[in-house]
């Protein structure tokens, strides 16, 4: 037990390491990386100003915007990538030797990486805005604990759902479910952009059938009040539906990857 | 003119070979380009949902917005049939030392960079983005003359000029930044990102940024405005709106001057 945690834990640490080696560049990387939520400001404060609209406040706009960011920030994962960059140059073969899990060494390794973001970047820049603009805080703690209870949960299906398109790579070498084009329809089912609350009820509902507003907007639509403590008890079960069914898909799509993996040269 | 065949010659050789390998998983290239006609058909969308549903965006209608991101990807597509190769390929050759190969060719590194590695995969983009383009002209009612189509033409190779520069211009920074290289996998993207809206909405100081120091504006902000007969020059004057293409030509020599300057810089890792 004593050892898989240090194992973990050096995981962690490798890949936080892996942003230390060059600093600057990790720096410039991060900094710009929040460039999507000041253009995302910039966008609200235009559309809203000081007024409402919609029932939309700017602060609205502006807590939304801050903890979809963070949320991001916290899960980016690169394992589809990893996967297939993996299987086409071989080393895939190294990280099944290894003491853990392919799936927890890519998930610890982006933890570590993304560590680096949140708190030397994101966290410092989103507190400049809050000061500057002010942040919608809940009025009671249960709405507070439920909606981080949700996001936690959010982030582990996101995560199973990306590793389980990474999988994809061991059947197509080139994967086109790690492409900028899924990302992009991805998107505007999980309401990252613009929230779903403004979209056309049609599009609303379709959204309902689909994985991708469970993972964050359901928890920030409950924290900024556009969802009711009922909704959301709804929305926390279909949370733990899907992320069921990710896992047992991860599972299944694992073993038969595993399969059909050869490893060339030696 | 022994040099231009030159180039042409191995230019034809590397274009066959890279069209050949990236179309030989074709189940792999229809799955992308559907996903392709889905990221921008979203992109169109989402602008169409968001700037539809508020009225206008820093006084751009919806479609207006829809002409602005469709000639920024115009383009950048363009560009990157060009010079995206060079600019994800350089970090990592400067790094593994592979670049010395670059410097034993018998042609002008740069260009044999460039040539060598041309996107045909591109070019599926930038039939989207003509397409896009076509698509917001209509759906603004503009009808172009025959001078206007060809000024457009003059934009858009401008615009592509520009993306194309700062890719080249960010490419050089690998020689003098050896580990990974930050500027080309985010910085770009971010100045990209921000040429999607109307810079009017952005404060002062990102509106001088992307007009005198990074001219993204000129991709599609300042000439969008002489093809909608619109007047939002910011503090500038509306002269800007006809200088696209001798801002994407001076952006385009200044990076390649610069780019040819960092290999001097270069010290190969060596084996």
């Amino acid at each position: 037990m004593k050892m898989k945690a240090q194992y973990y834990f050096t995981a962690i640490r490798l890949g936080l390491k892996s942003k230390t080696i060059y600093r600057a560049s990790a720096w410039i990387g991060s900094v710009t990386g929040i460039f999507g939520l000041l253009i995302q400001v910039a966008i609200w404060y235009a559309l809203l100003g000081a007024g409402a609209r919609f029932d939309t406040t700017f602060q609205t706009m502006l807590t939304f915007s801050i903890l979809m960011q963070l949320s991001n920030a916290f899960v980016a994962t690169f394992s589809g990538d990893a996967i297939s960059r993996l299987i086409r140059n071989g080393d895939i073969a190294i990280y099944m030797a290894r003491p853990i899990k392919l799936k927890q060494h890519l998930f610890l390794g982006d933890f570590g990486r993304n560590l680096f973001a949140v708190f030397l970047v994101n966290l410092p820049v989103c507190i400049i805005l809050i000061l500057f603009y002010g942040f919608t805080i809940p009025p009671d703690w249960r709405t507070i604990a439920i909606s981080i209870i949700m996001l936690i949960n959010g982030m582990i299906i996101l995560f199973h759902y990306r590793y389980i398109l990474g999988l994809v790579s061991f059947w197509l070498i080139q994967n086109p479910f790690t492409s900028w084009g899924f990302q992009n329809v991805e998107s505007i089912f999980s309401g990252r952009v613009l929230p779903i609350w403004l979209y056309p009820v049609w599009l609303a509902d379709l959204t309902q059938y689909l994985p991708f507003r469970y993972f964050f907007y359901e928890p920030i639509a409950l924290f900024v009040g556009k969802s009711t403590l009922g909704n959301s008890m709804n929305s926390l079960l279909i949370q733990c539906i899907w992320l069921v069914i990710f896992v047992a898909l991860e599972k299944i799509a694992s073993h038969f990857a595993l399969r059909k993996l050869i490893v060339q040269g030696g | 003119m022994v040099s231009l065949k030159k180039y042409s010659g191995t230019f034809y050789i590397f274009l066959k070979n890279q069209t050949l390998t990236k179309f030989q998983y074709r189940g792999t290239l229809w799955a992308d380009i559907l996903f392709f006609i889905f990221g921008y058909g979203t992109q169109f969308y989402l602008i169409f949902l968001l700037v539809g549903k508020f009225g206008t965006l820093g006084g751009w209608t919806q479609y207006e917005v829809m002409l602005l991101y469709s000639m920024s990807i115009l383009s950048y597509t363009i560009a990157c049939t060009f010079l995206m190769g060079l600019y994800n390929r350089t970090p990592e050759k400067i790094r593994n030392g592979e670049f010395d190969q670059t410097l034993t060719k018998p042609m002008n590194p740069l260009i044999y960079e460039v040539i060598s590695s041309f996107s045909a995969y591109y070019t599926i983009h930038v039939i989207l983005g003509i397409v896009m383009v076509c698509v917001s002209f209509g759906l603004l009612n503009v009808t172009l003359s025959i001078g206007n189509m060809f000024f457009l033409i003059l934009v858009v190779i401008g615009g592509a000029m520009i993306q194309g520069g700062v890719l080249v211009l960010f490419s050089s920074a690998s020689f003098f930044l050896i580990g990974d290289n930050p500027l080309v996998y985010s910085v770009f993207v971010t100045l990209r990102l921000l040429n999607e809206n109307p810079i009017s909405i952005y404060p002062p100081f990102a509106q001088i940024f992307l007009t005198v120091i990074m001219p993204f504006a000129f991709v599609s902000f300042y000439p969008a405005q002489y093809f909608l007969g619109k007047n939002d020059f910011l503090m500038f004057h509306p002269m800007l709106q006809y200088l696209t293409p001798l801002v994407g030509l001076l952006v385009l020599l200044a990076a390649a001057a610069l780019w040819l300057c960092g290999i001097k810089q270069y010290k190969s890792s060596g084996n």
